[in-house]
């Protein structure tokens, strides 16, 4: 089996694990850095396949990744693509599998960059063929460069659903609509702390601007509650909150469509570091939990750093400056920089992270996801998409005395199937929290144990 | 769900390739998922779920959510999703997660 030595092992090559390969290479270390995709980027930086055409190729990267992709062509960087980090057992050491079979890496210090998803929100019909997330939408026009032919709505809220709906208008899709659970109200009272970062609202106003000249109908407070169809997509259902989050009475409306793409947010990939026994906290505004983490995002356990949206979702300028700190610190950790020369590198990151810290807020208040989220499902919808466990089998676990998520995944079998719980969790611990009362943070995870991505038999018997 | 349609020239995109869905020959360009070249060709349901045999299509379209997995080359569980196509790869599509 082959065996891998760095000082630091990155696992993810999107903005934070780039910068942060960037940095701790400048520094003078050796750097392992482990893409689960076939090329760097991850979701926000994705760019075509290799076998494209170079110069469309070319055209397409995103200037922000520009630096970046060519930083992390150091020599001191070795790339692993197509690579998944399945597990890890001993201090130090990360089990992978790649094109080549078994991977393990062996170093000192480990930085997950694991980035995050589309928060799954069930409902509905949202099952069916047709519905997808709007990360996943946004992977067929980036990363492919193919677009749905059919009438396409988007609903759910926050940066990532405008600027998927903006790069499907300006690509010339048939867009019935976007339904966008925020205020525009709420943006206003937040506008003092957006505008402190100016060059991201008016990144926002000119994809707002791509969607109205597009006439582009926009549903503002709005959710959808059902998607309608029997082998596919025929129909959504929206419906208006009223300015406390409720759904007001007499406002459903039906919308004719081929496809819906789901947005309500990112979760960060926690799997990893939590199988690393890094201790986590539960973020009530981002309704999702993040590890704890020092100022140089070390988690609790040594050596072991979390970055970027996979540590709590910033979005990809945080996530770079995330990088670099942390690459600087395990520079500093393993003597390749003294304190002084590793604080004065680590200035300027730290204040941009400053600088960010009031728009993120700002952000996470305006997008918080609406708790009307949660009471969309009803008795005969799927909530565990794997094992097609509904919410009327996991209620009735929780009636017959379930208290934890864990005790529900043993009764139902919710979340033990290849996904193993990352669409369904969520929606578990709802129904849980409701039935009983308890709060989210006390519900408990599903216990993470390896491998975190499915492995099959022929590669497990290969490992030493 | 609507089928996919290829952006821009197709010279621009990877080479010309044949791909065979459920016994069916299909074209494709090298460096396609196989998401893209099922959807392209009108597949939409991928397969059918494990227990209520519900249509089931690509969901997460980044690898975390399992939903698109079908057989390549006889090897069941594959993420079309996660998959770049090669020539001449079989792709069966329908079975149930096992």
């Amino acid at each position: 089996m082959r065996i891998e030595t760095a000082d630091v092992a990155i696992v993810g090559g999107g903005p934070a694990g780039l910068a942060a390969a960037a940095e701790a290479a400048g520094a003078g270390l050796s750097v392992i850095l482990v893409e689960e995709n076939a090329s760097f980027g991850g979701q926000i930086w994705r760019s075509l396949p290799g076998e494209f055409a170079g110069g469309v190729r070319e055209a397409a990267i995103d200037s922000a990744a520009r630096p970046w992709f060519a930083a992390a062509s150091n020599p001191r960087v070795r790339s692993f693509f197509k690579t998944t980090v399945w597990g890890a057992f001993g201090k130090g050491q990360l089990e992978a599998v790649g094109p080549a079979g078994p991977l393990r890496i062996c170093a000192p210090h480990i930085i997950l960059a694991t980035g995050a998803h589309d928060r799954p929100v069930a409902l509905p019909g949202w099952t069916l063929p047709g519905v997808m997330t709007v990360g996943g939408g946004q992977v067929l026009l980036k990363g492919q460069r193919t677009l749905p032919r059919g009438r396409i709505l988007l609903a759910g809220t926050g940066p990532l659903l405008l600027v998927v709906a903006a790069q499907y208008a300006r690509a010339g899709a048939d867009i019935a609509g976007v339904a966008e659970a925020a205020s525009s109200a709420s943006l206003l009272r937040h506008a003092p702390a957006l505008l402190g970062s100016p060059g991201l609202m008016l990144r926002g106003a000119g994809y707002r601007l791509s969607l109205l000249l597009g006439r582009v109908p926009w549903h503002a407070r709005t959710v959808v509650v059902r998607i309608e169809g029997r082998t596919s997509v025929e129909a959504a259902v929206l419906v208006t909150l009223d300015p406390q989050g409720r759904i007001r009475p007499g406002t459903e409306r039906r919308i004719a469509c081929d496809m819906v793409l789901l947005g309500y947010g990112l979760v960060p990939s926690l799997e990893l570091a939590r199988h690393l026994g890094c201790a986590m906290r539960f973020d009530a505004v981002r309704q999702s939990f993040t590890p704890e983490r020092s100022d140089e995002f070390e988690t609790t356990e040594p050596g072991i750093f979390a970055i970027g949206d996979g540590a709590g979702v910033a979005g990809a300028v945080v996530a770079v400056e995330e990088g670099r700190l942390s690459g600087l610190a395990v520079a500093r950790l393993s003597g390749r920089l003294s304190s002084d020369e590793a604080r004065s590198r680590q200035e300027i990151p730290r204040r941009r992270l400053k600088r960010l810290h009031a728009f993120r807020a700002a952000m996470d208040e305006v997008y918080r996801p609406p708790d009307v989220l949660g009471t969309l499902a009803g008795p005969d919808t799927v909530l565990c998409r794997c094992e097609d466990v509904t919410l009327a089998q996991v209620d009735s676990a929780i009636a017959d005395g379930a208290r934890e998520a864990a005790q529900i995944k043993l009764w139902t079998r919710a979340g033990m199937g290849p996904c193993q719980g990352r669409m369904c969790h969520s929606s578990i611990v709802t129904a849980l929290c409701r039935a009983t009362g308890k709060a989210i943070a006390d519900a408990g995870p599903y216990g993470v144990r390896a491998p975190i991505k499915p492995l099959d038999v022929e590669t497990l018997l290969r490992i030493e | 769900m609507p089928a996919l349609r290829r952006l821009g020239e197709t010279h621009q995109r990877g080479a010309a390739l044949t791909v065979f869905v459920d016994g069916r020959s299909v074209g494709a360009h090298a460096g396609e998922s196989v998401a893209i070249v099922l959807l392209a060709g009108g597949c939409v349901t991928l397969r059918r779920s494990a227990r209520l045999s519900e249509p089931r299509g690509l969901f997460c379209g980044m690898g975390v959510c399992f939903e698109c997995v079908v057989k390549v080359n006889g090897r069941p569980n594959v993420r079309a999703c996660m998959t770049p196509v090669e020539d001449g790869m079989a792709i069966e599509t329908g079975d149930d997660v096992s």
